[in-house]
């Protein structure tokens, strides 16, 4: 079906409507089109759609080659079923109405949406609350993964078999703290550090593990805004039965041995 | 089947069971779009790398997303530009914003090729937007590149361009309306 089916006001005011530019009379005359042809909310979907196709027109603009890198090592699900478990019971425990309302189907939310919107005076507010709703979707995503973070977190602390590595600030970063906790069973180690400074993109903090007088490289990462690291890893054999570990800098590219200056050890 | 030639929704099923292959395959195929959206609205390339990481981040461990609704495509650039928007408005004032804009938006709009993504369909459906794009009267598109990468409102637009706010609506409509037209076939 073409939008060229209707009439070119009732274009103009979808249209408005996807824009957010309504204005209060508009919004009215929009609630009794869709009253009179729910049909049309077809079209709201692909004027949307259509919105959202335009960052596609933006020209060729290269993130650095090892963002590629930096996102794997923090978006790739390390164990599928244990956090695809863990995942699904949060989703319950925390936000069953989440759930659900993930299964009504998109025009009931819509209905829901405008329903809200009825009582509503301004074509800003109409506009706003579905902004909000959005908002408020993303944060308890956010949350979610929060959640799923230190539940896992404390999965991994319960284990009996565990052990942790303290790491201490030296050097340029006397203020950083954080450990490494190697959990055998789950053969992950987890590091966990605070107060790290920025660096320049072309570099990371690497982590290594001294076995037998050799440094071998367990880890690469940087920091987020408030200097905080957060970070799952397969454990290696080398982490695993190394008792110190040292943190350097270096550039992103493999580096058989550590180059940077030591900021931050950690020993049994 | 390869991985490779699987579906979208396919490969960020079998990404977030925990394939890094799959990863490298999404993020080849929208990784760009996610950044450039990012850079488009941010202005700055370590806080758009910092936004890319989050939206892949996100998408790794839980979204909204239904294919029903709309492509992957339309889906990133909603939750990246939300995103990046909110960014700006915590960080910056709305008066640098607009001399960010003042700068900015003159030289964004080219029709000249790029490659976009390894992904074919992807590129060749930039290729139709830029071209829609360029189709539609300036003003038209000015508005609603205003609109969208700066996430002004009409009325911020129409004091910007000095026009009447009845008119700036009437171009940002009759533009998406027009858009919408001319990328009839890539939507369905």
């Amino acid at each position: 079906m073409s939008v060229s089916n209707y009439p070119h006001e009732w274009e103009e005011l979808l249209a408005g409507y996807v824009l957010g530019d309504l204005t209060t009379e508009e919004v009215t005359e929009m609630q009794q089109l869709i009253v009179e042809h729910p049909e049309i909310i077809q079209e709201i979907d692909r004027l949307q759609e259509t919105l959202a196709l335009l960052p596609l027109s933006l020209n060729a603009s290269h993130p650095s080659p090892n963002l590629r890198d930096r996102i794997a090592a923090t978006a790739i699900p390390v164990a599928e079923n244990v956090t695809n478990n863990i995942a699904d019971s949060l989703d319950l425990l925390t936000a069953p109405q989440a759930l659900e309302s993930r299964q009504v189907p998109r025009r009931q939310n819509f209905w829901k949406l405008l329903g809200i919107g009825l009582g509503s005076i301004s074509a800003i507010a109409i506009f706003g609350l579905g902004f909000d709703n959005y908002q408020m979707r993303q944060q308890i995503a956010t949350n979610q993964i929060e959640l799923q973070k230190y539940k896992q977190a404390i999965a991994l602390l319960q284990a009996s078999d565990n052990r942790m590595i303290s790491l201490k600030g030296m050097g340029a970063i006397p203020a950083a703290t954080g450990s490494v906790m190697i959990a055998p069973m789950e053969k992950t180690a987890m590091i966990n550090i605070q107060n790290l400074m920025p660096i320049p993109q072309e570099n990371s903090y690497r982590l290594w593990a001294i076995v037998d007088g050799k440094k071998i490289d367990c880890a690469q990462f940087r920091p987020d805004a408030q200097g905080n690291v957060f970070l799952k890893v397969p454990l290696g054999s080398a982490l695993k039965q190394s008792n110190t570990l040292i943190i350097t800098i270096e550039p992103n590219k493999d580096m058989p041995e550590p180059t940077g200056e030591m900021v931050m050890k950690g020993e049994v | 089947m390869k991985i490779s030639e699987q579906t979208d929704v396919e490969v960020l099923q079998a990404w977030r069971s925990g394939s890094s292959q799959a990863f490298g395959i999404f993020y080849d195929r929208y990784g760009e779009l996610v950044y450039r959206l990012s850079l488009r609205i941010l202005g700055n390339l370590q806080e758009a790398e910092d936004l890319t990481q989050e939206i892949f981040i996100l998408l790794s461990r839980d979204t909204n997303y239904d294919s029903k609704r709309g492509s992957i495509a339309a889906f990133l650039s909603v939750l990246t530009r939300s995103r990046a928007i909110d960014r700006i408005r915590k960080t910056r004032s709305q008066q640098q914003h607009l001399q960010k804009w003042e700068q900015s938006i003159s030289s964004d709009h080219d029709t000249s090729n790029s490659s976009l993504m390894e992904n074919a369909s992807l590129s060749e459906r930039s290729e139709k937007v830029k071209a829609a794009l360029a189709d539609l009267p300036d003003k038209h598109r000015q508005v609603l590149e205003m609109a969208y990468f700066d996430g002004l409102s009409q009325t911020e637009i129409a004091k910007a361009l000095d026009t009447p706010l009845g008119t700036v609506k009437s171009w940002a409509r009759n533009g998406l309306i027009r858009l919408r037209e001319s990328l009839k076939d890539s939507l369905e």
